[in-house]
């Protein structure tokens, strides 16, 4: 019966044995099956067994919390956000934690960012508007409300964001769990998810890497960024580390360089915000190369050091960075000998590998998918993706692929994110000469 | 030539013209004004040592109630100390340069009063004020300009109304002359805007950059620096290390503006809560009566140039309610004296009275109306026989002998609403009057009787 229905590519594989199968998709068994599902999978599995002391030692922190209600300082650096402002602090007004001031610097901005955001603080919708005439780049506006900030934490958003209502508690109740804990990254969703094909498949896209993946990588001690969108910091870590450093890709950068002070970051899936992604292809490729070249820029040089034995060598600090750039960068490169080894081996069966491949990967985007349903607090919405999941092989597995080789061979070879213009060009060139 | 002629009632001099018998009283100090004296004056100089005293006089004269005393050119002598500051409430400066000058002003406002039936006494203190004032424009060929003027609440001040209304009452002389200009007695031209308090209008206000959260003005300003190697950014103070500047986070040195960092903006912190902030909150003190204004709070006020228009000079001529006059004259039934006589005497002859008649008069005291000018008083008659006649009936008669003398009949009316309808006219003239000339004690009398055969009570 079953050989009637199976398509005979797959039938192929049953023929030839799972020796050859394994010979075959190597690239895949080893690394995405591996990592991706077995790994999900038994985390989930640990996560369900402690699920109970979870939830107790978070109503234990979350009850020092509001006995403490400490200041919390949101601060939000951008440039031409001001069309944003309003609703966000409409969203904010919505926040079951209230003792919060609000810190909005405008980078620059040249649209009436600067009239709206005055206005704002007039009318105390705004704690402070900080306007800085001449544009200094993202990690300089995060500084200046830095600077000024006067809370026991900082929670650092994106003007376009918004949040569940109980999120400002969520993502600053995990530094009562462990004074070690030094950042705290929010989980970030796709609130356009149904614009356009391209925020489908971006919406999958950061349910996998964020809301699962990132829960993974916390879980192992190894997560490693805390997205700008949406984080919390304790300030005075911050000052220890001089805050920001030039991005693009400082979210990033400045974990790592928590982590290299000795903290802990711990990611919180249930402290939800919204962000637009981009609806066009276009827009996207654009974001994805200045992310990608950030790996190189920062993860294999800025901060190569963790690679290597030295005083303050930490072995999660290595894995985080390993896993990750191992991930991106050594899997892209092993993409390419795998594609070789393929080609020049197996001339004769692709017929069966490419349909196999494709149907592989399909299937663990299901099992997958299947994971971030048992986490998600949106499952009803969530449902609605599952239709886009056959095209996710050709995003992730094509599409992404060739945006990331292309940025890091620009960034390997050339450098070229200091050419970047969302840094103004003065920061460039500072950075640049310095090796930052 | 002016030549001084010692004054013969007093220690002031006066001066005189020598082919015309022009009569300028000085005066040397503010105790020597003898305002009944100035019956036969043409003119007054001022000579006092201070603008001071000059200023006391000046109002003092142009607040007299007798217009013609009011209005009298003023000159003020050029040793008078300061009086830079009070010469425009003065037809002109006195010195020997300026003699011809003055005496051709002398005469030119002298002829144009004379035209004027300045004896009109009006019905209440502002609209007296604005007839004066008018006067004053339209003798002296002058529009109201206003003047810089520090004393001022208003921070201006105006010629002849200044010099009469005092300084913390500025507001008045606007209030007054916007009058004229919406009642067409004069156009304005708008001069200056000044903001003023909200509590007391005052225009004196020192506008200094605030804390927005606190009010406090103690503020340091310090510029930020941002460097872009690191992309540190902080005020100045953070950077400031002796001579140098170097970056807090990175240990470098700073050296060059536009290369190592630059100044993106600047930041206000507030020395009494600390708070941080950009926009300052711009506040004005008011130095009057100390109130802590927002911007968004202060009153605006117009400060203008006023020209007579054609009707302002009517009006400046022949009085304020001279279009009153025709148009309150409609419409009023009075009979002559003997009319009203003969309905009375029918109404005697009747052997038998079925009807209630009653016989009223009303009597104007004889020395209110000598306050007004024949044309006012004819004005009053007809308003007082307005009142009167509201509360008469279609076959009453009504009559005026003359301007204090009212007689009416009123027939079918009980004792009470008869005596009810006699004071309630009593009380509306008496409010007429005392509401154009101020408190009076018996204004009107009013008697009314039954009219019975035999008995005259009139
Ligand atoms: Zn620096
Ligand atoms: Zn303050
Ligand atoms: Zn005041």
């Amino acid at each position: 019966m079953f050989e009637q229905l199976a398509p005979e590519y797959v039938e192929y594989w049953f023929v030839v044995g799972f020796n050859k199968f394994l010979r075959v998709f190597w690239y895949f068994c080893l690394f995405e099956f591996t990592r991706y599902i077995i790994i999900d999978y038994i985390i989930v599995f640990f996560k369900w067994l402690t699920r109970k002391s979870d939830d107790e030692q978070f109503e234990q922190a979350r009850r020092a919390f509001f006995l403490e209600n400490p200041l919390v300082s949101i601060i939000i650096p951008g440039k031409n956000e001001g069309a944003h402002l309003f609703k966000l602090t409409k969203s904010l007004a919505e926040q079951t934690y209230q003792n919060f001031e609000l810190i909005i610097v405008d980078d620059g901005s040249d649209d009436e960012t600067p009239i709206i955001g005055k206005n704002l603080e007039r009318l105390g919708l705004i704690d402070m508007f900080i306007r800085n005439e001449i544009r200094g780049g993202k990690a300089s506006a995060a500084n200046l409300a830095l600077r000024y900030a006067k809370g026991k934490y900082i929670v650092h958003l994106d003007a376009d964001c918004s949040f569940d209502r109980d999120a400002i508690e969520r993502v600053v109740i995990p530094f009562y769990y462990d004074e070690k804990i030094g950042a705290v990254g929010g989980n970030v969703k796709v609130r356009n998810y149904n614009d356009s094909l391209c925020t489908s498949l971006q919406a999958i896209e950061y349910l996998k890497t964020v809301s699962v993946g990132r829960i993974i990588t916390s879980y192992l001690g190894i997560y490693k960024i805390v997205s700008g969108a949406f984080g919390a910091f304790k300030p005075e870590i911050l000052d220890r580390i001089g805050g920001w450093d030039i991005g693009p890709g400082l979210d990033g950068d400045i974990t790592v360089k928590i982590r290299k002070c000795g903290y802990k970051i711990h990611f919180e899936p249930k402290a939800i915000c919204l962000t637009n992604a981009p609806s066009k292809f276009k827009v996207l490729t654009k974001q994805r190369l200045r992310w990608d070249k950030s790996i190189i820029r920062f993860r294999v040089r800025k901060h190569r050091d963790v690679y290597f034995p030295h005083a303050n060598f930490n072995w999660s600090n290595f894995f985080a960075l390993f896993e990750n750039v191992f991930y991106n960068v050594i899997l892209d490169l092993m993409w390419i000998l795998y594609m070789i080894d393929i080609l020049f081996n197996y001339t004769s069966s692709l017929q069966y590998i490419i349909p196999m491949n494709f149907t592989l990967y399909v299937v663990m985007s299901y099992v997958q998918m299947g994971s971030i349903l048992l986490f998600t607090e949106r499952r009803k919405e969530e449902m609605k993706l599952i239709k886009f999941i056959p095209l996710m092989t050709i995003y992730t597995g094509i599409y992404l692929r060739l945006v990331r080789t292309t940025a890091y061979y620009k960034e390997f070879f050339f450098k070229h994110s200091y050419e970047d213009v969302w840094n103004p060009s003065k920061s460039s060139t500072m950075a640049k000469r310095y090796g930052l | 030539m002016f030549e001084l002629i010692q004054h013969p009632n007093s220690s002031s001099k006066t001066l005189s013209f020598d082919n015309e018998s022009l009569n300028v009283v000085v005066i040397n100090r503010v105790g020597e004004l003898d305002v009944d004296s100035l019956q036969n004056a043409d003119a007054l100089l001022i000579q006092t040592t201070t603008s001071h005293d000059a200023n006391e006089l000046i109002r003092s004269i142009r607040s007299n109630r007798n217009r013609l005393k009011a209005l009298i050119p003023v000159f003020i002598s050029s040793t008078v100390s300061n009086l830079q500051s009070i010469r425009y409430q003065f037809d002109g400066v006195f010195s020997d340069d300026t003699k011809e000058i003055l005496l051709q002003r002398l005469k030119a406002i002298k002829s144009r009063l004379a035209e004027m039936n300045y004896e009109i006494h009006q019905l209440d203190y502002h609209q007296s004020l604005l007839q004066s004032a008018l006067q004053f424009a339209y003798s002296r060929e002058q529009v109201f300009e206003p003047v810089r003027n520090r004393f001022s609440k208003i921070g201006f001040s105006y010629p002849f109304l200044g010099a009469i209304l005092k300084e913390e009452e500025a507001n008045r002389v606007l209030e007054i002359l916007n009058i004229s200009c919406t009642e067409g007695y004069t156009t304005k031209k708008a001069i200056e805007k000044t903001h003023t308090c909200k509590k007391c209008s005052g225009g004196y206000l020192n506008y200094r950059e605030c804390c927005p959260k606190c009010g406090s003005s103690d503020l340091k300003t310090e510029d930020l620096i941002h460097h872009f190697l690191c992309a540190h950014i902080a005020p100045e103070q953070d950077y400031k290390k002796e001579d140098t500047l170097e970056c807090p986070k990175c240990d470098k040195e700073l050296r060059h503006i536009g290369i190592d960092y630059d100044k993106p903006s600047s930041m206000h912190t507030c020395n009494d809560c600390s708070h941080s902030f950009q926009q300052a909150e711009v506040k004005a003190l008011c130095i009057d009566c100390g109130h802590d204004n927002e911007l968004s709070q202060l009153g605006s006020l117009e400060i203008g140039a006023y020209e007579l228009t054609p009707h302002g000079e009517q009006i400046a001529k022949f009085g304020l309610h001279i279009q009153k006059t025709e148009t309150t004259s409609k419409e009023i039934h009075t009979v002559s004296v003997q009319i009203l006589e003969l309905f009375k005497k029918q109404e005697l002859s009747r052997e038998q009275l079925e009807k209630q008649c009653w016989e009223g008069s009303v009597r104007i005291h004889p020395e209110i109306m000598s306050h007004f000018h024949i044309e006012q008083q004819e004005i009053i008659q007809k308003e007082i026989c307005t009142i009167i006649s509201k509360y008469l009936g279609k076959a009453d008669v009504l009559s005026s002998p003359n301007t204090t003398w009212y007689r009416f009949l009123v027939y079918d009316k009980s004792p009470e609403n008869i005596e009810k309808t006699g004071s309630i006219i009593q009380n509306n003239i008496s409010k007429l009057i005392t509401d154009g000339i101020g408190e009076y004690e018996h204004p009107a009398e009013v008697l009314i009787t039954k009219l019975d055969n035999g008995v005259d009570h009139v």
